[in-house]
């Protein structure tokens, strides 16, 4: 009997010491993020963040997550272990994609408003620079090596590359209508982006971002995860209600699978397989296997899940 | 006299609006309503997508183009003047749901803000999606109307007439009184 219970406690132990990744959803309806423990797949905690957040970022090794707060007009900062909020820092007119580098020293954030992307240093809590970018900057992305940053500029239908040392654009390209989420895969060296409008997804060389191919997917697609080592490329269609999913050697969809309604933000899980995707209007986070192409559960979260941008760390 | 009195609310809901100004997000509106009579029974009197002239009050007529399969079109005219045009982009028989997006939509007016004529469409929304939706067992049916969309003022600090107050008012009323009335329809002996 008392080995069974030191057992169940070691048990216990193990799994509150392992429970993680987090993933952090941003509900837009209701100002908060729901912090899902993937191992359990289910929200362990809601925090208060400011007004209207919709983008996330989280650094790779999962110490801090960032929110945008559109209506605030500042970025919320989490303790991405202690899952509590650090403090604000005001940014812009209209703060919405939000990326951040590996080690979570610098943040990126897009400014629907004016145009730019603002540079943050998360440790002294300040902009060092706001980068003129396309028209109504969305989505964005920064290479493992904290040294290339990308935009997709969505009224201007155009992806940039911004050099991460000087600050400054150095090539920009014209994707589909209306690009909105971008992803980046570097071992294959390419980017993607979803073009919302013109309902296919860019693929772009990340170096030179010279168009490799343009892929048909649903109904509006909004945002892009990368899944089982970049294998597969998975799409949100919010106008369909599913995701589409992107064979990356032929470059070819392969699958769609069924989700919640107006699905937005996607992430990969670092064990390659789970894929999370938030559903605006159903209020929920689906779980969907990319591997074996079928849906696994869904969460309920927050009015309003966008959670657009990384929201599960990539180290595991 | 009437009009100087009606531009005072007005004024101070401008007011308000451009204290909490905000870039647009988007809203959702989901009205519900319960019919007794069996499921088949209310799809069959919504499932032409051009069924709102025969029980949605606002609407005086509907013109469909084409066959109703997904990318075919409705041209709803108002009875108050003015038209939206919707496209099906989804049709379930089995399910009895469909769902639509607005393509196109007349001005009820035009107005100046910011120094710029703005024309406000005759429902003050922008890029608006929606469904249908019929649910029910035995003698009782729930209709679910979805809607999702931004306020008709796309630019920062709307008028009062394109914000999201606007929009999620006038879409939660045309929700309301089409399921209302068709709900009289179906329950009348």
């Amino acid at each position: 009997m008392f080995r069974f219970f030191s057992l169940l406690f070691l048990t216990l132990w193990l799994i509150s010491v392992q429970a993680k990744p987090y993933a952090f959803i941003t509900n837009q309806g209701e100002d908060s993020v729901s912090i899902i423990d993937t191992a359990q797949d289910r929200v362990i905690k809601t925090l208060k963040v400011g007004a209207k957040p919709a983008g996330v970022a989280i650094s790779g090794d999962g110490r801090i997550a960032l929110v945008a707060n559109s209506e605030s007009k500042d970025i919320t900062l989490i303790d991405g272990e202690k899952l509590e909020v650090l403090g604000s820092i005001a940014v812009g007119e209209g703060p919405l994609g939000i990326a951040v580098d590996s080690h979570g020293q610098r943040a990126y954030v897009a400014d629907w408003y004016e145009h730019y992307v603002s540079v943050v240093n998360l440790a002294t809590r300040s902009i060092i620079a706001k980068i003129p970018v396309g028209q109504s900057p969305s989505g964005l992305a920064v290479s493992s090596d904290d040294a290339r940053v990308y935009v997709a500029n969505r009224d201007s239908n155009s992806v940039s590359l911004i050099d991460a040392k000087t600050l400054k654009v150095v090539a920009t390209q014209t994707v589909g209508n209306h690009p909105f989420g971008i992803a980046l895969d570097e071992t294959r060296s390419r980017l993607y982006a979803a073009n919302v409008l013109s309902n296919d997804v860019s693929v772009l060389d990340a170096l030179s971002l010279k168009p490799i191919k343009t892929i048909p997917v649903g109904d509006r697609p909004y945002a892009i995860a990368l899944a089982d080592k970049g294998k597969r490329i998975l799409v949100t269609n919010q106008y369909d209600d599913t995701v589409s999913v992107i064979d990356a050697e032929n470059l070819e969809a392969i699958a769609t699978l069924d989700v919640g309604e107006y699905p937005e933000g996607i992430t990969a899980h670092p064990d390659s397989r789970r894929v999370y995707v938030a559903n605006w209007f159903s209020n929920s986070v689906s779980v969907i296997d990319a591997v074996n192409l079928k849906p696994i559960l869904t969460i309920p979260t927050g009015n309003g899940s966008r959670a657009f941008g990384q929201f599960i760390p990539s180290e595991p | 006299m009437r009009k100087f009195i009606a531009f005072f609310p007005s004024l101070a809901l401008l007011w308000v609006t451009s204290v909490a100004a905000h870039g647009p997000v988007r809203q959702k509106v989901e009205e519900k309503i319960t019919i007794h009579a069996p499921a088949p029974k209310v799809w069959q009197a919504v499932r032409e997508f051009c069924s709102l002239k025969q029980w949605h009050p606002m609407i005086a007529d509907c013109i469909q183009e084409g066959e109703v399969k997904k990318g075919s079109k409705r041209k709803l005219i108002l009875k108050n003047g003015g038209f939206i045009v919707d496209e099906l982009k989804n049709y379930d028989e089995q399910k009895m749901a469909y769902a639509y997006k607005v393509d196109d939509m007349s001005s009820a007016k035009t107005i100046v803000h910011a120094s710029q004529e703005v024309a406000v469409p005759v429902l003050p929304v922008a890029n608006f999606a929606g469904s249908l939706e019929v649910k029910g067992t035995g003698q009782s049916t729930e209709v679910i109307w979805k809607g999702a969309f931004y306020r008709a003022y796309m630019n920062n600090n709307p008028p009062a007439e394109m914000n999201e107050e606007a929009a999620v008012k006038s879409v939660t009323e045309f929700f309301k009184i089409g399921l209302d009335s068709l709900k009289r329809r179906l329950e009348s002996p």
